[in-house]
């Protein structure tokens, strides 16, 4: 998606130079063209994210229901199909509880109470490339009308040659701050949530899953694995307790 | 690192904290107790532990034969 937001302004910068773009319409069609191509490959990218998502989240609602003969199995990024390693983890466990203490009972403590939207997630990714895309096409528009640009080419030296640079250097500054969000938005949370699913999976149980209220799916499926590792804790005081005896 | 620790931390990354449990109650009605299990029947421990924590019989084969295979790397089988 990076290359993709470095490589668009740069094809728009050639193809509003080439053709010495001075007309306003042709300044808003090439960027609406380009904005389209944009609108798919966000699609595709929010896809790889909240898919995955939303099938894993349906797998912990089946366990969740006591349904523990289904097999998690999600493919994706490497965080994801780590918490889906996990969750299958956790769901084996709660079987042994199941065979050795007739425990099929997982409760939804948390999972229940709270109602969760799952719009914010959409927004949170689909936001950021919009605001992009709308800056960088306000940024050709006012480079390359004849009123503005004008002005500018008599005072500026150079300005045919400097104009599509400031608009690949926008796209590339653009691209590395809107991935860093990203990461820090979307991605951490993600990572965070698979790193504390892959310790209460095996031997941590303490630790409580905790993600932003704003992340739609992703919050949901916290407060599900949370419910699904303190029925864990429970089986194993259960049978701590029973060892003691 | 002995047989029965090898045991237990790879059957847990496969099925769970509970898998623990598995083992040791597998222990228990074999008739040993951690600390005097006898080597020559470890073998037969990873078998049983492993059909009694893992419920995907496709699975429970390879899964035993890799466990059997880090405990003999180990030096312990």
């Amino acid at each position: 998606m990076a290359f993709l937001m470095v490589v668009l302004p740069m094809f728009l910068a050639i193809v509003l130079t080439y053709f010495n773009a001075d007309d306003s319409v042709f300044v808003i069609i090439v960027p609406s063209i380009m904005f389209l191509i944009l609108i798919v490959f966000i699609i595709l990218m929010t896809d790889t994210i909240v898919s995955p998502m939303k099938k894993l989240l349906a797998q912990v609602k089946e366990i969740q229901k006591g349904n523990l003969d289904i097999e998690v199995h999600v493919t994706g990024y490497h965080e994801i199909e780590s918490l889906s390693k996990s969750v299958e983890r956790m769901k084996n466990s709660l079987l042994i509880a199941f065979h050795m203490l007739g425990e099929r009972d997982i409760s939804k403590d948390k999972s229940e109470k709270n109602s969760v939207s799952v719009f914010p997630l959409y927004f949170m990714i689909t936001l950021p490339f919009f605001l992009y895309w709308i800056s960088l096409t306000l940024l050709a528009g006012v480079l390359y009308s004849s009123s503005i640009g004008a002005d500018i080419e008599n005072t500026v030296p150079y300005w045919w040659i400097l104009r599509p640079i400031l608009i690949v250097a926008y796209g590339f500054f653009t691209s590395i701050i809107v991935s860093k969000l990203m990461t820090r938005k979307i991605g951490s949370p993600i990572k965070e949530m698979a790193v504390i699913a892959e310790k209460a999976s095996m031997h941590d149980l303490d630790t409580d899953f905790t993600t932003d209220k704003n992340l739609g799916y992703l919050y949901e499926l916290s407060l599900r694995l949370d419910d699904l590792k303190n029925a864990i804790k429970r089986a194993v005081e259960h049978m701590e307790k029973e060892d003691s005896i | 690192m002995n047989e029965i620790d090898i045991l237990e931390k790879e059957l847990v990354a496969v099925a769970g904290p509970l898998a623990k449990f598995v083992i040791k109650k597998q222990m228990k009605d074999m008739g040993f107790d951690r600390d005097d299990f006898p080597p020559e029947k470890i073998s037969e421990l990873v078998d049983l532990s492993v059909k009694n924590a893992v419920f995907d019989r496709s699975k429970q084969r390879s899964i035993a034969r890799d466990i059997k295979r880090k405990i003999k790397a180990n030096g312990n089988l």
